[in-house]
């Protein structure tokens, strides 16, 4: 009705689209609709979702999602739960059915599971030691997970305070995949040297799945001392196809 | 006529102190044990006899389980300071190999630390020895008085103490008897941490907040500061961002979550603050009045 009432006032279809923020189609379509049928053709569409015609989480959704983020997923394909196989997970195995991943995601970034990727690529020219390591260990890490037909991942872990008054907080084993995407697992106790060789595990499973047998992991970790760990040391020194990286403190 | 501001006042104060001291006493020493305490006081001993060096050596009474950071200081400020540093390990400690882990936080306390300081005033004959304790920190701690007197034993009895009214201080000593002497007592936390900052004075890395491994033990965050440090079958340290509000043999030490990685941080983080800096301390923690027991033994 704008866009028309601007037109009808002297605008060009530019300046009615600036002012209606609609497409210039769509204001040519209305003006159209109004000479040939008057005020009564021109088509008015609500616009966006109705309010409150969301996904909402109830406190059953959120308790399943939480004994979920608890376990490692079923398959072995995947490092840790995205929200895509948290909604999957969710209808097969919760019977509760109809929750998007978006929706997971907005419940994520509520209860501050939400962590952003750090950006080491933009390390790439800082004349400092966080520069220098991505120059001489994550670089070359990545282009040779890249050329062996692997992947790149990005992850850490961290404390998660409570957000309400009945959970403790959690310790979040998060990743960050390709273009970001989040994957992450919930533990009630610090995450122990198993725990982190079972997501290496499932990483380099996943790379492999492909149908590259020599494909490498390139994985920049934050948040974890390795060096005090044998176990860990022992089973990086077992399988060269992970390549580590803890980002430097 | 100018005013002295609160910090002045109670520097003017610690320096009385520490010129009575060094006026009445035979054969003082300065205790030394690296913290943020210590660092005030031996900067206010330098000035109290500038242009000279103070007219008394440092001592560590060393448990060999400080923080590799501390031994660098102590060594780098011995040096700058041109005092002379002495450090005192408890022998028997070491032929028992006494330590936090094996023997409990209050067997390794007692002998490395109090038969360790005992063993250190009867062995070099010191009769005054400053110490930086404040009031603030423990109640034990605020009832004793700026001059604390001790038994040939080193014992203290809380219920025999000097008046100090009009800030005299009576120094006759008894034969045998030393005094503990405390010229930062009536400085808090904060007054600490203003006057480190406004004097620019060398401290631990510890303090300032950073990234450090640390464990969990009994809610306590305990940084893993050398490989002597048992872990639990599978454990990982993690990395997070953490600082020391007290620093004393890092097994027993416990750090505390901040992001106040400079001085101004920590004074505001301090403002907010409302418990107090030994809860990080596990000794602390070993029984009601555990402080005080301890005291009376001839712990500082």
């Amino acid at each position: 009705m704008l866009a028309v009432r601007l037109r009808l006032n002297g605008h060009t279809v530019a300046e009615a689209c600036q002012h209606s923020a609609l497409s210039a189609p769509t204001v040519s379509a209305a003006w159209k609709a109004f000479l040939e049928g008057g005020w009564q053709a021109v088509p008015v569409k609500p616009r966006g979702r109705r309010r409150g015609s969301g996904d909402v989480l109830n406190s059953v959704h959120s308790e399943a999602l939480c004994r979920l983020l608890m376990t490692w997923p079923s398959s072995e394909l995947l490092p840790a739960w995205n929200s895509r196989a948290l909604a999957v997970a969710l209808a097969e195995t919760e019977n509760q059915t109809g929750m998007s991943p978006r929706a997971i995601e907005h419940w994520w970034k509520a209860r501050g599971l939400g962590v952003k990727p750090a950006d080491v690529r933009g390390l790439a020219r800082k004349r400092s030691n966080a520069g220098r390591w991505f120059r001489q260990q994550v670089k070359p890490g990545f282009d040779a997970a890249v050329k062996s037909g692997g992947k790149c991942w990005q992850g850490g872990v961290r404390v998660v305070a409570a957000t309400d008054g009945r959970d403790a907080r959690c310790y979040q084993l998060y990743l960050h995949g390709k273009r970001g995407a989040l994957h992450m697992l919930c533990l009630p106790t610090p995450p122990v040297a198993n725990d982190y060789i079972t997501l290496f595990e499932r990483l380099v499973a996943e790379a492999r799945a492909a149908g590259q047998p020599e494909a490498l992991v390139a994985l920049v970790f934050h948040g974890a001392f390795f060096q005090a760990s044998p176990e860990i040391m022992q089973w990086l020194v077992e399988h060269p196809a992970m390549r580590l990286m803890p980002f430097p403190s | 006529m100018t005013t002295l501001t609160h910090l002045q006042k109670l520097e003017a104060e610690s320096i009385q102190i520490m010129r009575e001291v060094v006026a009445e006493a035979d054969n003082p020493v300065m205790l030394y044990s690296v913290g943020k305490d210590s660092a005030v006081m031996l900067h206010l001993a330098r000035k109290a006899f500038a242009p000279s060096p103070p007219p008394f050596p440092l001592m560590h009474v060393d448990t060999r389980w400080k923080f590799q950071s501390m031994y660098e200081l102590r060594d780098r400020m011995a040096e700058e300071t041109g005092m002379d540093l002495l450090v005192h390990i408890n022998p028997e400690g070491v032929e028992k190999d006494i330590n936090p882990f094996t023997h409990g936080s209050a067997i390794h306390t007692d002998v490395m630390k109090t038969e360790g300081l005992k063993q250190a005033l009867d062995k070099y004959g010191f009769d005054a020895a400053f110490g930086g304790a404040r009031r603030d920190e423990e109640k034990s701690r605020a009832k004793e008085r700026i001059f604390s007197f001790r038994t040939a034993q080193h014992r203290w009895d809380p219920k025999n103490q000097r008046p100090e009214l009009w800030k005299l201080y009576n120094t006759r000593k008894h034969k045998g008897e030393s005094i503990r002497v405390f010229p930062l007592s009536n400085w808090t936390e904060l007054d600490i941490w203003q006057y480190i900052y406004l004097h620019n004075i060398s401290i631990v890395p510890l303090y300032f907040a950073a990234e450090r491994p640390v464990v969990e033990r009994d809610g306590a965050l305990i940084m893993v500061d050398d490989e002597r440090m048992p872990l639990e079958p599978g454990e990982v340290p993690m990395m997070r961002k953490v600082r020391f509000r007290t620093l004393g043999c890092y097994p027993l030490t416990g750090a505390i979550e901040s992001e106040a990685d400079t001085l101004p941080a920590i004074i505001q983080e301090m403002l907010l603050a409302r418990t107090s800096e030994r809860q990080g301390r596990v000794i602390d923690q070993d029984s009601n009045a555990s402080m005080e027991k301890k005291k009376q033994e001839g712990y500082f």
